[in-house]
């Protein structure tokens, strides 16, 4: 891997410069970057794939598609666009959902395979590398901001996230008018944004 | 538009609750302001954050093989615009 500086760091600003330093380095078919990148991105990526999943095999085939995505198409990557790491969710969460809607179109058992509330604050097994202890630092910051939200907003947007669910049937399901909803998603979005910082 | 249908509009596409007319108008409104465009793409960011609300997991040491021997399989990464 070409000499870079490659910060273990919390910054939020300095952990995205890493990233697209390192995903530019894959652009250029760098299998040690390829490997940083996995280490800082896979954790969270696997986490969140596997509670909207609830299934360990369809998680991992998830979050290994996303990677060959990243691998493949690194050089279309725009920094200006947003974050190498948003983008990584966004290829997770897509395939993600996309599964999940296939499952209740299928099975029309869209009340079970909506994931039980997340037990705010609850806390996991830890992850193993530097990368993601750095990770770690930045998820602890993101679930100190989401348990300050009030309880509406954060079921509003568990079920939007991790759920699957349309608009509408977020309404359904919490038995609230579309245009509350909307308001919640947005009031909590915005919160979120003033806590975890400027640099976003 | 109100700043406050920017910031809505904003949310609901972070979260990919937007679709068809909705979608589109989104698109174009977008396409025509900046200041949407950065409202857009901080709440995408601010959304991505989420993920570490669900509880850690490390995924198996078997995935990180089965990366390896994937990409190992497969010509270097593509060039040219994203497809």
């Amino acid at each position: 891997m070409a000499e870079a500086p490659l910060l273990l760091t919390n910054d939020p600003g300095e952990r995205d410069r890493t990233d697209a330093l390192l995903l530019g380095l894959v652009a250029e078919g760098d299998r040690e970057a390829f490997a940083r990148l996995y280490d800082r991105f896979s954790g969270p990526l696997y986490g969140a794939a596997l509670h909207i999943l609830q299934d360990a095999a369809e998680a991992q085939d998830i979050v290994h598609d996303a990677f060959i995505t990243l691998w493949e198409k690194a050089s279309s990557f725009e920094r200006s666009r947003g974050s190498a790491f948003s983008w990584a969710v966004t290829l997770v969460r897509n395939r993600a959902i996309d599964r999940i809607r296939m499952r209740r179109r299928r099975a029309e058992l869209l009340a079970e395979s909506v994931p039980e509330d997340l037990g705010y604050g609850t806390e996991g097994g830890a992850p193993s590398a530097d990368d993601a202890a750095v990770q770690g630092d930045n998820a602890r910051l993101v679930r100190a901001a989401i348990a300050d939200l009030p309880a509406e907003q954060r079921r509003a947007l568990e079920l939007a996230f991790f759920g699957g669910l349309t608009q509408e049937e977020i309404a359904r399901r919490l038995q609230e008018p579309l245009g509350t909803i909307k308001a919640r998603i947005r009031r909590g979005l915005l919160k979120l944004r003033e806590a975890l910082g400027p640099q976003l | 538009m109100s700043r406050e249908l920017h910031e809505e509009s904003s949310a609901l596409h972070a979260l990919g609750l937007l679709a068809g007319e909705e979608l589109a108008r989104f698109r174009r409104e977008c396409h025509a302001d900046p200041a949407l465009r950065e409202m857009s793409r901080v709440l995408r960011e601010v959304t991505s954050q989420l993920v570490h609300w669900a509880p850690p997991h490390s995924p198996p040491e078997a995935l990180r093989e089965r990366l390896a021997e994937g990409i190992g399989s497969r010509r270097g990464p593509a060039r040219g615009p994203a497809g």
